[in-house]
C-alpha cells in the first residue's frame, strides 16, 4: 500500500504502486490535473507539459521539484504532492498561455464548444488575458470525407489523434507533418480517413480539430441535447453508446465507457449508422392495406379481426429486435408457431455458439479481455468489418507482445507505447479473403471455408490426439510448415484465444474452433474462445429457441400456415426471394416494423415499431451479455399523432386484445418476468440493478427546454412524464451506472468519463451496467469434441462474401453519408480467373446475377484464391440470395 | 576505389608542434589537411589498439579501462562514457552520433574528413568492449564530402579485416553502416536519433529505458559522439595514466579536446589542447587575439546553445567544472567570440531563430514558446519592442528549463538569451520604447 499526501491530504491506493503514475492517482481521487496528451487508454508522452506539479521528498521538504505528472510514478512508500503551491500554477498556467498563442479563440462558431477540453482547461487555470501580441500561424483544412471536419487551426498538438489513429487503430493514412508550431496533423491529399474507428478522433482530439461532420449538419450544443443511454446495433459487440436528440432527431452519437466491451472507443458504423432513425423512410402510424390509420385501437381490433379468422399464425422474429419483442411474439402465436427469422445454416452456427457458452471448455472473452491473450487463432471471421471492435482489440493483444520487454526493464505500462515494438504477440488468420488485420498478423492463409475446417480440425488434432482426426499429413508442405509453426508458438503461449463466427454459415468452421479451444483446455492453457453472431440479438432470439426462418417459409408454401406476423425483420435479405415471394402470396401478413421494407406493400396491417431511439429493451451480445437500452425521446412530443410504439407493446396489446384480458406488461421487466418463467437464464436480467431514483435525460446546463416548441406555440408544453424507465425528460436526476450523458461540472468533455470512474480508464464507480446470462462453469462436464464431416467436392465456382463496415449492415447502410462511402458493386476474381473469363480488371460490365441486371466492376487481387467470386456482401445492387447457395451469373459485357 | 581523390577539408589550423603522446587525436594529421587513408594510419601506429584488445583483452577489462580513464562524451553532455557503457549487458547495437548542426562546431567534420580510420577504429573498439555486431554512423546530411570519406575507409577497412567477420582471425565479428540524416538539429539527440535512424518522425523519446536499454529496434544501444569514439584508440593504446596526466591542474575532465575558435579574430581554426587550458589562451595565443579594430564584447564557451560570457570571464579554465562555474555549459568546446560592431539582441535573434527552426515541434514550452521569443526579439531589433516584451522574454526562458521541457534542445535555446539578459541589459533598454 501506498499513501500519497496530496495537498496535505492523505489517501491510500493499494497494489498499485508502479502501475499508475501520479496524473491518474490524483484524479482517481477527484483532483483535477489539467492535462492534454494523456489519456487513459493512450498512455503517457510528456509532449503537452501540462499536468506539472509539485513533489516533495519527504514530509519536511519545503522546496520540493516540478515534475510531470503523467510521466512520474508513485515510487515511494509515502509520497509527498503538492497542486496548490503558487510556482506549479503559475508553471501550469503558462503552459496554457503558450498553447493559447496559436488557438483561434473561435468557440462561437465551434462545433467542439460546451463540450471542449480545450475549454475547460482553461477555465481551471484562469488564463482569461492575453499578453501575445502577434499574427497566429494558419492552416489549410482537408477534406476528410463524410463523417469528419478539419479545422487544424484549432489545434493544440497534443499528438493524440495520431497515437489513436496510427498506434491504437492501426491507421495508416493520417500523419503528423512539419516542425516547430507549424505542425499538421493530416492526410496526404484530400480523402476519406479510411481506418475503421475514425470517427473516435472526435472524442480523442481535445479541442474542435476533427468534428463530427454529421452532428454540424443540423447542430446543437451538447447541454442541448437529450440523451439516453443505448446499445449499438450494428453488430453482436453490444457497443454502450450515449445517443443525443434534439427535436425528435438524433443528432449524435457517442462512446459511453464499458469496461468490458468498448471502453473509450466505438467503431465508425455505430458511431456514424443512425441515418435510418431520422429517415422519412420510417413507418409513424399503423397502415391497414396501405392506408394510413390514426388510431391505435382500429389497427388493434383489424389485426384481431385478420387473427382470428386464421387457421394458424406464424410469428417471424428477429436476430436484432429486442429479446422483449421477440418473447412477445412467441407468447402471442405459440412457442410452436414461432421462428427466430433466421437462416437455417446461420441457425446451427447459432445453436453451436449457445451450446459452447453453457458447456464449452473455455470461456467466452469479453472484448477487452482480449487484450490479455498472448496468441490469437482466427478461424474465417473477418472481425475487422463484421465486428469491429473484436478487432480492435486484437490489434491490441498483438501489440502487448511489448509488455514482456517492458516488464523486464520495469517500463510501467503507462509508458510502454513509447517503445517501439517489435514483438507482437502472433496471430494466425484463416479467411476466404484478406483481412485488414493481416498486416499485423504472422500467418494469412487464404483458402476455402472447408480447407479452414480441415486447419481447424487439425490444429485440435495435433494438440491432442482423441480429437477428431484430420492428420497433419494431408496438407501441403508450406501448409504444415506454417501449422508446425503456429504449434510450437502455441506450446509457449499461456493465454491462447480463438475466434470464429457465422459469418460464412458455415458450423463446421464454429466445430472446428470449438474442438481447438477444448485442445487447448486439454493442454491445461487458461485460454478462451469466441464465436461472433452477425446480428445485434442473435444470441438472445436463439436462446429463446424457435425454428429457423426455412421452416416458416416452408409452411407458408405448403400453406400449413394461412397468416404470418413479421417483427422488424426483413426477410427478402435472409432467403432466396422466389422463396419468400411464394410464401407470402395470398397470405395475411401483419409487419411490426420501424422501416418500410420489401415486404410493406403486401401487408394487410403494419404496425410502427420503436427503434432503439424511441424505446426500451434488452439486447444480448455474442458472449450473452444482457444489456438494456432505453427510450431517448418520446416521438408523440414532437410528432403530434406519432403512434410509434416499442414492438413488444404492440404484440402485447394485441395479445390482451386476443384474449381480452387487462393489460400486464407496462415495464420491460414485467416482460422478462413472464419470460424468465418459461427461459430461466434471463432471470438475471431482473437482478440488473432496480434503479429506484430518477435519472435525468438531460444535461444540467440545458439552457432552452422552454423555448423549444415556441416557434409553434408560446405556451410551455408539459414535460412528457417517463413511466416505464428510471429516465426523466428533464434535467432533474441522478446519475447511475446506467450514465445518459458524460457530464460532470466543470467537465463538459468526454473526458468527464474520469469522474464516472473508480479507477481511471478501468472501472465506473457503480460497476459496468450488463449483465452475463451465462457463466462459465468450470466444474461442469463440458462439451465432448464435434466430429468432423467430409463435405462434397467443390463446385468449379465459389461465392465468397466479402463484409464491409460501412455497407454491410442493413440499418446503417441506410444512412446517407455511410452510403457516400459504400462501395459500388463489385466482383473480385483472381488473376487467372480473369484471363479465363476474358474480362478486364478494372472494367464495368454487365451482368445476370439471379435474374437482376446488375454493373459491375470487376477488380482483381494477388489473394484471390482460383475458383473464388468475391461479392460485396449486403450492398445494394447484389442480391442477396447469392450468399444462400443458389447463384447464376452470365456475364453479358 | 578512389582513395587518392583530394578532398579540401573544413579547416587545417594546426599551427603547434605536435607528438603522439601530447595531440592523440591530431598528431597524425598533415598541413594540407589531406585525408590520411588506411596505409599512412597503420604506418602511424593505426589499428595497433584493435590488434591488441582482439589479442589480449575481454570486452570487460575494456569497459573497465574506458571507464577508469574518466574519458566523458564529448557530444555536449559530458556523461562519463564507461559509465554509458555498463549499462549494455547483452548484445548491443553502436551508434556514432556525427550529426554535428551545433551551429558554431565544426569538430566531428575534422576529424570525419582527415581521420576517419581513427573512428573506425575507436568503433571497433567500442564494439568490441559492448558486444556489438553492428555500428551505425548518423552523419549529418550536409557533410557530403565527410559521408563520401567515411564509406571509402569503411571500405578500405573492410578489405583488411578490420571490420567484416571474424576480424583478424578472431571471433569478433563487426560492421558498419553510414547513415546519413536529412538535416535536422534534433536528430543529435540520442533518443531522436534513434527514432530517426529507424524511419520514424525525429521526436525525442522519454528516458528510461535509455538508448542502453532499450535503444534502436528494441536492442541495447550505446551512441557516442565522434570525439568521443576518437579518443578510445589511445587510451588502449598508452593506458590510463597517460590519459590521466593528459589534462591539466584544476580540470576535472581528462585528456586532450579539439578546442577552436571563431569570430572576428586573426587565426580561427581548430585544436587539440589538453583539458583545462583556458579561453584566454585560447583566443589570444591560438587565434592570435581579436583583428585590429575590433573589441571583444562577449564570448560563447561550446556552440550556440551555451551561455554568453563577458572578456572578465576569459580566465576561466576550458572544462566542465571550470565553466559550470559561470552557471553555464563547456559544450562542444569551440569559442565563438563576439566583437564589439555585434548588437546582442541582433546576435540573439539569429540563433533564436535557428532554435526555433529546428525545434521539433513535440512539446509546448518549446514548440510555442521559441516563435514567440523570436516574434518578440524581432520587435526589438526593428526598435518597436514594449517593457513588458522583456517581462514576458523572462517568463518564457523561466519555461525552457530542464525539466519542464521534454527534451534539452530547448534549455539550450533559452542558455544564451538568460545570459544575454543578464550580462547585456542595457542593450535591450535601449531598443525598447
Ligand atoms: C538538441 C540536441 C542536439 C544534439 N546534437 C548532438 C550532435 O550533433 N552531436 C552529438 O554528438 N551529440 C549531440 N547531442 C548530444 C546527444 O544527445 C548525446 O548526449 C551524445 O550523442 C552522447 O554522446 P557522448 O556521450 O559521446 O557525448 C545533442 C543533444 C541535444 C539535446
Ligand atoms: S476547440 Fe474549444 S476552445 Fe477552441 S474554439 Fe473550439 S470550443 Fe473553443
Ligand atoms: S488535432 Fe487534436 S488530437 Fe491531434 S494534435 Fe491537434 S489537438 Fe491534439
Ligand atoms: S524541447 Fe520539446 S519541442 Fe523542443 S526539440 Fe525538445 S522535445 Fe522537441
Ligand atoms: S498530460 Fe502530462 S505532459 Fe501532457
Amino acid at each position: 500500500m501506498t499513501i500519497i499526501n496530496v495537498d496535505n491530504k492523505d489517501y491510500e491506493i493499494k497494489n498499485n504502486r508502479n502501475k499508475k503514475n501520479l496524473l491518474e492517482i490524483c484524479l482517481s481521487f477527484g483532483i483535477d490535473i489539467p492535462y492534454f496528451c494523456w489519456h487513459p487508454i493512450l498512455g503517457s508522452v510528456g509532449s503537452c507539459r501540462q499536468c506539472i506539479i509539485k513533489r516533495y521528498n519527504n514530509r519536511d521538504d519545503t522546496l520540493g521539484q516540478i515534475v510531470i505528472a503523467c510521466t512520474t510514478s508513485a515510487i515511494k512508500k509515502n509520497e509527498f504532492i503538492t497542486t496548490k503551491d503558487p510556482e506549479g500554477f503559475s508553471c501550469r498556467s503558462k503552459i496554457i498561455e503558450l498553447m493559447m498563442t496559436n488557438h483561434p479563440h473561435d468557440c462561437p462558431v465551434c462545433e467542439e464548444g460546451g463540450q471542449c477540453h480545450l475549454q475547460d482547461m482553461t477555465v481551471i487555470l484562469k488564463h482569461n488575458s492575453r499578453r501575445y501580441n502577434f499574427n497566429k500561424r494558419t492552416h489549410k483544412n482537408q477534406y476528410l470525407g463524410p463523417f469528419i471536419n478539419h479545422e487544424m487551426n484549432r489545434c493544440i498538438t497534443c499528438y493524440r489523434c495520431i497515437r489513436f489513429y496510427k498506434d491504437y487503430a492501426g491507421g495508416k493514412d493520417l500523419g503528423v507533418f512539419g516542425s516547430s508550431n507549424n505542425i499538421y496533423f493530416g492526410r496526404l491529399r484530400n480523402g476519406r480517413l479510411e481506418n475503421e474507428f475514425s470517427g473516435n478522433l472526435i472524442e480523442i482530439c481535445p479541442t474542435g480539430v476533427f468534428t463530427d461532420k454529421q452532428y454540424s449538419m443540423h447542430y446543437a450544443r451538447k447541454w442541448d441535447l437529450q440523451y439516453a443511454p443505448s446499445i449499438c446495433t450494428g453488430c453482436s459487440c453490444g457497443c454502450n453508446l450515449n445517443v443525443g436528440e434534439r427535436y425528435g432527431k438524433i443528432r449524435k452519437i457517442e462512446n459511453r465507457f464499458n469496461s468490458k466491451i468498448n471502453h473509450y472507443f466505438i467503431c465508425d458504423r455505430g458511431r456514424f449508422g443512425y441515418g435510418y432513425i431520422n429517415s422519412s423512410n420510417r413507418n409513424r402510424i399503423p397502415f391497414i392495406n396501405n392506408n394510413p390509420i390514426k388510431s391505435i385501437d382500429l389497427a388493434i381490433d383489424y389485426s384481431i379481426a385478420l387473427l382470428n379468422t386464421s387457421n394458424r399464425v406464424i410469428g417471424i422474429g428477429s436476430p436484432r429486435a429486442s429479446i422483449e419483442s421477440n418473447f412477445a411474439l412467441c407468447k402471442l402465436v405459440g412457442k410452436q408457431n414461432f421462428s427466430n427469422g433466421i437462416e437455417k445454416r446461420e441457425v446451427e452456427c447459432l445453436k453451436i455458439n449457445i451450446d459452447v457458452l453453457y458447456k464449452g471448455a473455455l470461456p467466452f472473452s469479453s472484448i477487452i479481455d482480449i487484450e490479455d491473450h498472448d496468441l490469437i487463432i482466427i478461424l474465417g471471421e473477418d472481425i475487422t468489418q463484421i465486428s469491429a471492435r473484436i478487432a480492435l482489440a486484437v490489434r491490441q493483444a498483438a501489440q502487448r507482445g511489448s509488455f514482456n520487454i517492458a516488464q523486464k526493464y520495469k517500463i510501467y505500462e503507462w509508458d510502454v507505447k513509447n517503445i517501439n515494438n517489435e514483438n507482437k504477440h502472433p496471430i494466425y488468420i484463416f479467411t476466404t479473403n484478406k483481412t485488414r488485420l493481416d498486416a499485423i498478423a504472422y500467418e494469412t492463409v487464404i483458402c476455402t471455408k472447408e480447407e479452414i475446417t480441415k486447419f481447424g480440425f487439425a490444429i485440435a488434432n495435433s494438440i491432442d490426439h482423441n480429437s477428431p482426426k484430420k492428420k497433419l499429413n494431408s496438407f501441403n508442405n508450406n501448409n504444415k510448415k506454417i501449422l508446425l509453426k503456429l504449434l510450437k508458438k502455441l506450446r509457449c503461449s499461456k493465454r491462447p484465444l480463438i475466434i470464429s463466427g457465422c459469418s460464412l454459415k458455415h458450423s463446421l468452421v464454429l466445430k472446428s474452433a470449438y474442438n481447438i479451444s477444448r485442445a487447448f483446455k486439454f493442454l491445461g492453457k487458461k485460454g478462451s474462445i469466441i464465436l461472433n453472431s452477425n446480428d445485434s440479438n442473435s444470441v438472445g432470439v436463439t436462446m429463446l429457441g424457435g425454428k429457423s426462418l426455412n421452416w416458416a417459409i416452408k409452411k407458408l408454401i405448403k400453406n400449413k400456415a394461412d397468416a404470418v406476423i413479421i417483427l422488424e425483420n426483413n426477410i427478402y435479405r435472409r432467403m432466396k426471394s422466389s422463396l419468400v415471394y411464394n410464401a407470402l402470396k395470398n397470405k395475411k401478413i401483419i409487419l411490426i416494423d420501424y422501416k418500410k421494407n420489401t415486404t410493406i406493400d403486401k401487408a394487410n396491417v403494419v404496425l410502427p415499431a420503436a427503434t432503439i431511439a424511441e424505446g426500451n429493451g434488452t439486447l444480448i451480445n455474442y458472449e450473452g451479455r444482457a444489456q438494456r437500452f432505453f427510450k431517448i425521446y418520446e416521438p408523440s412530443y414532437y410528432r403530434t399523432g406519432d403512434l410509434t410504439k416499442e414492438s413488444w407493446r404492440w404484440l402485447h396489446a394485441l395479445t390482451i386484445a386476443k384474449k381480452n384480458s387487462k393489460l400486464e406488461w407496462i415495464h420491460l421487466n414485467d416482460v422478462l418476468k413472464v419470460c424468465s418463467k418459461y427461459h430461466p437464464a434471463f432471470n438475471r436480467i431482473l437482478n440488473l440493478s432496480q434503479l429506484k431514483r430518477n435519472l435525468a435525460r438531460l444535461p444540467h446546463r440545458l439552457s432552452g427546454r422552454t423555448a423549444i416548441n415556441s416557434n409553434i406555440q408560446i405556451h410551455e408544453k408539459k414535460i412528457h412524464k417517463d413511466i416505464y424507465s428510471t429516465f426523466t425528460f428533464s434535467t432533474k436526476g441522478y446519475n447511475s451506472s446506467e450514465i445518459a450523458f458524460a457530464w460532470y461540472p466543470g467537465w463538459n468533455s468526454p473526458q468527464a468519463w474520469n469522474k464516472f470512474q473508480k479507477e481511471i480508464g478501468v472501472k465506473l464507480y457503480a460497476g459496468n451496467p450488463g449483465i452475463r446470462l451465462i457463466n462459465y462453469c468450470k466444474k461442469k462436464k463440458y462439451l465432448s469434441y464435434y466430429k468432423y464431416v467430409g463435405f462434397k467436392k467443390n463446385k468449379r465456382w465459389q461465392i465468397i462474401p466479402i463484409y464491409h463496415l460501412l455497407g454491410s449492415e442493413e440499418n446503417s447502410a441506410l444512412t446517407h453519408s455511410i452510403n457516400k462511402c459504400t462501395k459500388k458493386p463489385y466482383i473480385k476474381i483472381s488473376k487467372q480467373d480473369i484471363k479465363l473469363l476474358k474480362v478486364t480488371p478494372g472494367s464495368k460490365i454487365k451482368a445476370i446475377v439471379n435474374n437482376k441486371e446488375v454493373n459491375i466492376i470487376i477488380k482483381n487481387t494477388n489473394n484471390m484464391r482460383n475458383g473464388f467470386i468475391g461479392f460485396p456482401f449486403g450492398i445494394k445492387g447484389i442480391p442477396l440470395e447469392i450468399f444462400c447457395m443458389c447463384f447464376k451469373i452470365i456475364i453479358i459485357k | 576505389m578512389i582513395v587518392n581523390k583530394r578532398i579540401k577539408s573544413v579547416c587545417t589550423a594546426n599551427i603547434v608542434k605536435k607528438s603522439k603522446e601530447t595531440h592523440p587525436l591530431t598528431w597524425r594529421l598533415n598541413k594540407e589537411g589531406k585525408t590520411i587513408w588506411l596505409n599512412e594510419y597503420v604506418q602511424k601506429e593505426g589499428y595497433i589498439a584493435v590488434k591488441r584488445i582482439l589479442k589480449k583483452s575481454t570486452p570487460e577489462e575494456v569497459k573497465t579501462e574506458i571507464k577508469d580513464s574518466g574519458l566523458k562524451g564529448r557530444g555536449g553532455a559530458g556523461f562519463i562514457t564507461g559509465i554509458k557503457w555498463s549499462l549494455t549487458n547483452e548484445e548491443s547495437l553502436l551508434l556514432c552520433n556525427a550529426d554535428e548542426m551545433e551551429p558554431n562546431t565544426y569538430k566531428d567534420r575534422l576529424l570525419l574528413e582527415q581521420e576517419p580510420h581513427l573512428l573506425i577504429e575507436g568503433m571497433i573498439i567500442a564494439a568490441y568492449a559492448n558486444n556489438s555486431y553492428k555500428g551505425y554512423i548518423f552523419i549529418r546530411g550536409e557533410y557530403i564530402d565527410a559521408i563520401n570519406i567515411i564509406n571509402i575507409a569503411i571500405k578500405e577497412a573492410r578489405k583488411k579485416n578490420f571490420l567484416g567477420k571474424n576480424i583478424l582471425n578472431s571471433e569478433f565479428c563487426f560492421d558498419i553502416c553510414v547513415h546519413s540524416g536529412a538535416g535536422r538539429y534534433i536528430c543529435g539527440e540520442e533518443t531522436a536519433l534513434i527514432n530517426s535512424l529507424e524511419g520514424y518522425r525525429a521526436n525525442p523519446k522519454r528516458k528510461p529505458p535509455f538508448p542502453g536499454q532499450l535503444g534502436a529496434w528494441g536492442k541495447p544501444t550505446v551512441i557516442n559522439n565522434v570525439e568521443t569514439l576518437c579518443n578510445i584508440p589511445s587510451i588502449i593504446n598508452y593506458g590510463l595514466n597517460w590519459y590521466k596526466k593528459l589534462c591539466l591542474p584544476g580540470s576535472e575532465d581528462n585528456g586532450t579536446k579539439l578546442m577552436g575558435c571563431s569570430g572576428k579574430v586573426k587565426n580561427p581554426g581548430l585544436w587539440e589542447v589538453p583539458m583545462g587550458i583556458t579561453a584566454m589562451e585560447i583566443i589570444e595565443e591560438f587565434a592570435g587575439g581579436m583583428i585590429k579594430g575590433y573589441k571583444l564584447k562577449a564570448w560563447q564557451p561550446g556552440g550556440a546553445s551555451t551561455g554568453i560570457l563577458l572578456p572578465k570571464h576569459l580566465k576561466v579554465q576550458m572544462c566542465s567544472n571550470g565553466i559550470r562555474k559561470l552557471g553555464t555549459r563547456i559544450g562542444t568546446a569551440i569559442i565563438l567570440a563576439i566583437d564589439d560592431t555585434v548588437n546582442i539582441i541582433y546576435f540573439l535573434k539569429n540563433i533564436e531563430k535557428f532554435f526555433n527552426r529546428e525545434s521539433c515541434g513535440w512539446c509546448t514550452p518549446c514548440r510555442e514558446g521559441l516563435p514567440w521569443i523570436v516574434k518578440i526579439l524581432k520587435t526589438l531589433e526593428n526598435k518597436k519592442g514594449k517593457y513588458k516584451d522583456l517581462d514576458i522574454l523572462i517568463d518564457l526562458t523561466k519555461q525552457l528549463t530542464n525539466g519542464k521541457t521534454f527534451c534539452a534542445l530547448a534549455p539550450g535555446a533559452s542558455e544564451p538569451l538568460i545570459s544575454a539578459i543578464k550580462y547585456f541589459r542595457n542593450d535591450f533598454d535601449k531598443l525598447m520604447v
